[in-house]
């Protein structure tokens, strides 16, 4: 956010804010979320964000967030209760949503989330907890509960706000990719993977299909979605296995082309980000981005926010940034 | 008593239908009940498998919201209780109903939406509703009484479920060049399925929801508004043709 509503704090600051009963969605490292206080607040784990000043790695402070909300309900969910998780949002608001990165709730909600009741008709954001990359394997990303002070790693937390009347959330999505004037790629079934795809209308194994045409794998496939473009990002090609994993799920029926690489990230994210996108609440980009572009010590202007692990924006987004604006009617 | 049996019992809720779960929005005041005829595993939402909501008679001051997911297996006559209504309305029968009996009774049209709290929207709906003989052929000359007692100024912008421009946007036949991301991904999925859907009532619950989405939007969407009466007036003119 460009505000002063959003920033690096430490733990006795943010203890400040949530003894003051303030609304407040929180990202840090799993050891300092433990040491904050009950409250209205729900978290998850990541040391990477992008403040004011620049993308940085921080283990021992937290990126605080402070919510606009008249009133406010804090749930967790599991696998049984996540679909219905919008039947519990106002009709006059907007959620935020975190997932622990590789949980079955984060691949229930990929997979599931557009087929969810009231999917798109409520605002909802979010974000995907990650971790250090020094730690993958060795830790495991998390939620937590700000209300109770539980933390979960397979189970989605939802902060709900209501709005007054006459002001309303919206949700905006920045992606600097473009198709590249390419082959068309379907595929015959949602999922985190495959092994086949119809490559212009013909079948061809994935793996064989990328090397051939060297796609570098930091390009995102890309599917327009009525003008919006959404990212799937490649995760691995793996010729031995004759699988291509990826960060979010590919949707039978879409059809998808390989993304143009983006030269100087800051730059476009500079030309893309409204020069006056109204009150931001919420922000986010993706860790992709940070490591791709190099964006630690660089600045996203207009925008800050923790950097994650998977983006919301209704459905889960990759390589994308998030973020959502209070708007008077 | 649990809170659920009590509101079943305000809301008229018979058996075998329950209700699975109870949200109360004190800032909107409006009561929703989700509801199915089974609990437990039998009441999970079920991605992809469409759900209806339906406005209700109100309970005290707060506005009451029935959701279900009304499926094929039905009879008519279990499809025809009051506190759920058609795929294509986003009224219950038993709302419908008591409009018409306050009508009856000698009460103006804008009269009796100020007393049951209902919106311009949902009151063009509920005429539309009676004077296509929804409620019975006896009672479709009180919609001329209707319409005119609303108004035409009153007139809504966004057309109503049977306006063929909402086939038009979900058959892609119908260019639209939404703004807000919402939309476009809204679209994109309704246009996926309403392709692949053979239910009318499945359709019917598609066309709903993406025009329940222009009425809760409807002051961030004149631009796309603006499109839609563009389709309305496609199909006026090729009619006349």
């Amino acid at each position: 956010m460009s505000d002063t509503n959003s920033s690096l704090l430490s733990v006795a600051e943010v203890s400040a804010l949530i003894g003051k009963g303030v609304p407040l969605a929180l990202a840090g490292d799993e050891s300092v979320l433990a040491a904050l206080p009950q409250g209205n607040w729900i978290a998850g784990t990541t040391p990477y964000f992008m403040t004011a000043e620049a993308g940085v790695c921080d283990r021992n402070r937290v990126f605080a967030q402070v919510l606009d909300a008249e009133q406010v309900s804090i749930e967790t969910y599991d696998m049984e209760s996540l679909p219905s998780f919008l039947e519990d949002a106002p009709e006059h608001g907007y959620s935020i949503i975190i997932l622990p990165a590789g949980s079955e709730v984060h691949r229930s909600y990929a997979e599931n989330a557009p087929g969810f009741p009231e999917m798109y008709l409520k605002p909802v954001v979010g974000w995907v907890a990650g971790m250090h990359l020094d730690d993958l394997g060795a830790t495991t990303p998390r939620v937590v509960n700000g209300l109770t002070g539980e933390s979960y790693e397979n189970q989605a937390v939802v902060l709900h706000g209501s709005l007054p009347p006459g002001t309303s959330a919206i949700v905006h999505a920045i992606n600097l990719f473009e198709p590249d004037e390419g082959d068309d790629i379907e595929f015959a079934e949602t999922g985190f993977s495959a092994r086949q795809g119809l490559v212009n209308g013909e079948q061809k194994a994935l793996p064989e299909y990328f090397e051939d045409r060297g796609v570098d794998t930091r390009q995102p496939l890309l599917a327009d979605y009525c003008g919006a473009m959404v990212n799937v990002s490649i995760q691995s090609v793996d010729s031995g296995s004759g699988e291509v994993q990826f960060y979010a799920p590919v949707f039978r029926g879409i059809q998808y082309r390989v993304a143009k690489p983006v030269s100087d990230y800051p730059l476009a994210f500079a030309q893309a980000m409204p020069s006056n996108p109204g009150r931001i609440v919420f922000g986010c980009n993706c860790i992709l981005n940070y490591l791709h572009s190099g964006l630690e010590g660089k600045k996203t202007p207009g925008l800050t926010g923790p950097v994650t692990f998977g983006e919301v924006a209704y459905q889960l987004l990759n390589q994308t940034a998030v973020f959502m604006t209070l708007v008077d009617d | 008593m649990r809170d659920t049996e009590v509101c079943r019992r305000l809301l008229g809720i018979e058996e075998p239908w329950t209700i699975n779960r109870l949200r109360i929005d004190t800032q909107t005041r409006e009561l929703h009940a989700f509801v199915g005829r089974g609990q437990g595993w039998l009441a999970r939402v079920v991605p992809d498998q469409p759900k209806s909501r339906w406005r209700h008679s109100n309970v005290g001051a707060y506005k009451a919201f029935i959701h279900a997911t009304v499926t094929d297996g039905l009879s008519d006559e279990e499809k025809g209780v009051g506190f759920i209504g058609r795929p294509d309305t986003e009224f219950t029968t038993g709302l419908a109903r008591k409009v018409t009996d306050c009508l009856k009774a000698g009460l103006r049209y804008r009269e009796v939406c100020q007393l049951l709290d209902i919106d311009v929207h949902l009151a063009w709906q509920i005429r539309h509703a009676i004077q296509e003989g929804m409620l019975g052929t006896e009672l479709t000359a009180l919609a001329d009484s209707m319409g005119a007692d609303i108004g035409q100024d009153a007139l809504p912008d966004i057309p109503p479920v049977s306006d063929p421009a909402w086939r038009r946007l979900l058959s892609s036949e119908g260019s639209l060049n939404p703004r807000l991301l919402s939309l476009r991904l809204l679209l994109t999925r309704a246009r996926q399925e309403f392709g692949r859907l053979e239910d009318e009532s499945a359709r019917m619950i598609r066309i709903n929801e993406i025009r329940r989405f222009f009425v809760k939007h409807r002051k961030q969407l004149g631009y796309e508004i603006d499109q839609l009466q563009s389709l309305r007036s496609v199909r006026e003119k090729e009619t006349s043709e």
